[in-house]
């Protein structure tokens, strides 16, 4: 397994999407720094805050989270669908790996890649923040740093099961896209609406019922971290997203990835 | 005889689509074994399985002596490089960082060998060229040299000449047959480029339909498909009398005609026959190529 995944990451280092997707993803953060910057400054000011708190704008830090399953199919995809395309996978096989060796090398090598960026792109637009608004508080950056991480392993995940599925790289990465956006516009649609009261205000047991299904969802349980109605992470105020229904998303998909890719015929 | 790979009964079908048929062939160890065969024939299907590609409906095979079915399988499958139709190589990378990408997989502690490797291919002085820019040809040799990190015992190459020109095919040519007998490594090697095929293999095993028509050596082959005259004379025992005399082997098929293997020389046969009266009346040369010896094999018209 070390192997693998010193084989791997090596190929990371050497992938452009990697790379690119390092250098452009930030760029969303700061262009929403940028964008709000009065309205930073002005409720800073408005407040009274101590100090700059990551907590009210969570977007300026995590506003990339919107176009992470994107990003993830961009990373992920092209890192692992190359390995079906060139046929390495099949070097990798004759080798004397096992296909669930294979796979979760996959996985890990994904989910480190998605994280890396993720991460990147959090404390890049962090250490702008602090030099612009003064030190914020890193209690609550490392906090929500790790409730951002099960989306992040999930959105790696699915992209990995697509290209599984598909068995190539161009089929699996259109199946992600095509799955985040329908997720994203229909099923989230439904539930963020459901969950503002939008069919009616939701009971205790309702809520908790739509919190669920929107934490199973990384689209949905993305926007928590950049849709000002539920920036709310660490405020008490209002519902938190559940990381542990997350992460079974995370395994479930790991899982049927792994299922499909050993029953699979390869070429 | 010592065996690298033996298959038995080996079947593969796909939904009603029987590829391989109760499949049965023995790869000599040392040996540059040719799989003869149509496309569609199952020769890739084959390979696939060996390569643990994909899994046997049913039957087994042995590689090295370990069945398929066993877990040890995984370990013998190191054993072994392969070129399953295209080369398994990646396009964004130089030869050398491909090589490097193979070591690391293999957990070789270090890429000693590598430009050795190289050079072996003739992909010495490739540099900083991406593998997208090379030709048909040099991807082939880099898939090549990628099958060959680690030290395999045993190589198998699909359609490793399909698409090359005449010098590429030369090239491919003699760096098998340099790894066979320099490094006395065993090949499996599919192809239905037969001319190109014969050059080559020690070791022969046709394939129709997903199933092994017939297993045979070289020499084997060329004993059944050797040059041989045709002739029609009067009598064939005069004519046996003289062919015994001038110490030619031959075979007698009715009174009229026989098969002479080797080169006669006519004018004393001639002379050996006039004093029994005996006449030449035809004489024909035929010279069975493994082509034709595959189409009498498998027969012709599905061709």
């Amino acid at each position: 397994m070390i192997k693998l995944l010193r084989t791997n990451f090596f190929k990371m280092y050497m992938s452009w999407s990697f790379w690119l997707t390092m250098l452009l993803l930030p760029v969303v953060n700061v262009l929403n720094i940028m964008y709000n910057d009065d309205k930073y400054l002005g409720l800073h000011a408005k407040f009274g805050f101590e100090r700059w708190s990551l907590v009210q704008y969570i977007d300026s830090c995590f506003g990339h989270m919107k176009y992470f399953g994107y990003a993830a199919i961009i990373v992920a995809g092209v890192l692992i669908g190359d390995e079906f395309d060139s046929g390495a996978l099949r070097n990798k096989i004759v080798a004397g790996y096992s296909r669930a060796e294979l796979y979760i090398s996959y996985i890990i090598t994904a989910v480190c890649e998605c994280i890396a960026v993720h991460l990147f792109s959090v404390l890049s637009a962090y250490t702008i923040c602090v030099v612009r608004y003064g030190n914020g508080d890193t209690d609550a950056l490392l906090k929500i740093i790790l409730y951002s991480l099960p989306p992040v392993a999930a959105f790696a995940a699915f992209t990995v099961l697509c290209i599984t599925a598909a068995g190539d790289r161009m089929t699996g990465m259109v199946i992600s896209f095509v799955s985040n956006l329908v997720v994203y516009i229909i099923i989230d649609f439904l539930i963020m609406e459901a969950l503002q009261g939008y069919y009616g205000a939701p009971d205790a047991a309702e809520r908790e019922l739509l919190i669920i299904g929107d934490s199973l969802m990384p689209t949905a349980y993305s926007q928590w971290f950049y849709d000002v109605g539920y920036m709310a992470i660490n405020t008490g105020l209002e519902e938190t997203p559940s990381c542990l229904w997350c992460l079974i998303t995370f395994v479930i998909l790991s899982v049927a990835g792994n299922t499909v890719f050993g029953k699979r015929n390869l070429k | 005889m010592e065996y690298i790979l033996k298959t038995e009964c080996l079947s593969k079908k796909y939904r009603k689509f029987t590829a391989l048929d109760g499949l049965g062939m023995s790869v000599p160890k040392g040996s540059i074994y040719g799989f003869v065969g149509r496309n569609g024939a199952g020769k890739t299907t084959l390979i696939r399985l060996i390569c643990g590609l994909q899994k046997p409906t049913s039957g087994s095979f042995e590689l090295f002596g370990v069945k398929n079915s066993d877990k040890k399988i995984l370990e013998q499958r190191k054993r072994i490089g392969a070129v399953v139709e295209t080369p398994s190589i990646y396009l964004g990378l130089t030869a050398e960082e491909n090589l490097k990408m193979q070591y690391l997989t293999l957990g070789l502690p270090d890429y000693s060998g590598l430009k050795e490797l190289l050079e072996l291919v003739g992909l010495g002085d490739t540099g900083k060229k991406k593998a997208r820019n090379f030709s048909l040809g040099m991807k082939q040799r880099l898939g090549i040299a990628v099958a060959l990190c680690g030290s395999p015992d045993m190589l198998i190459l699909d359609e490793p000449i399909n698409g090359l020109d005449p010098q590429g095919i030369i090239e491919m040519r003699e760096l098998i047959l340099r790894l066979n007998r320099e490094r006395n490594i065993t090949v499996l090697i599919s192809s239905h480029i037969l001319d190109e095929l014969s050059r080559l293999a020690t070791h022969y095993g046709f394939i129709d339909n997903g199933r092994i028509v017939r297993e045979m050596s070289a020499e084997e082959l060329e004993q059944a498909s050797r040059k041989c005259i045709y002739i029609e004379v009067t009598n064939t025992q005069p004519l046996a009398l003289a062919l015994d005399k001038l110490g030619l082997e031959y075979k007698l098929i009715d009174d009229r005609n026989a098969e002479i293997y080797g080169k006669p020389n006519i004018s004393k046969l001639v002379t050996e026959l006039a004093p029994s009266g005996c006449e030449i009346l035809s004489v024909n040369e035929r010279d069975e190529s493994l082509e034709s010896f595959f189409i009498s094999l498998v027969g012709g018209g599905k061709t």
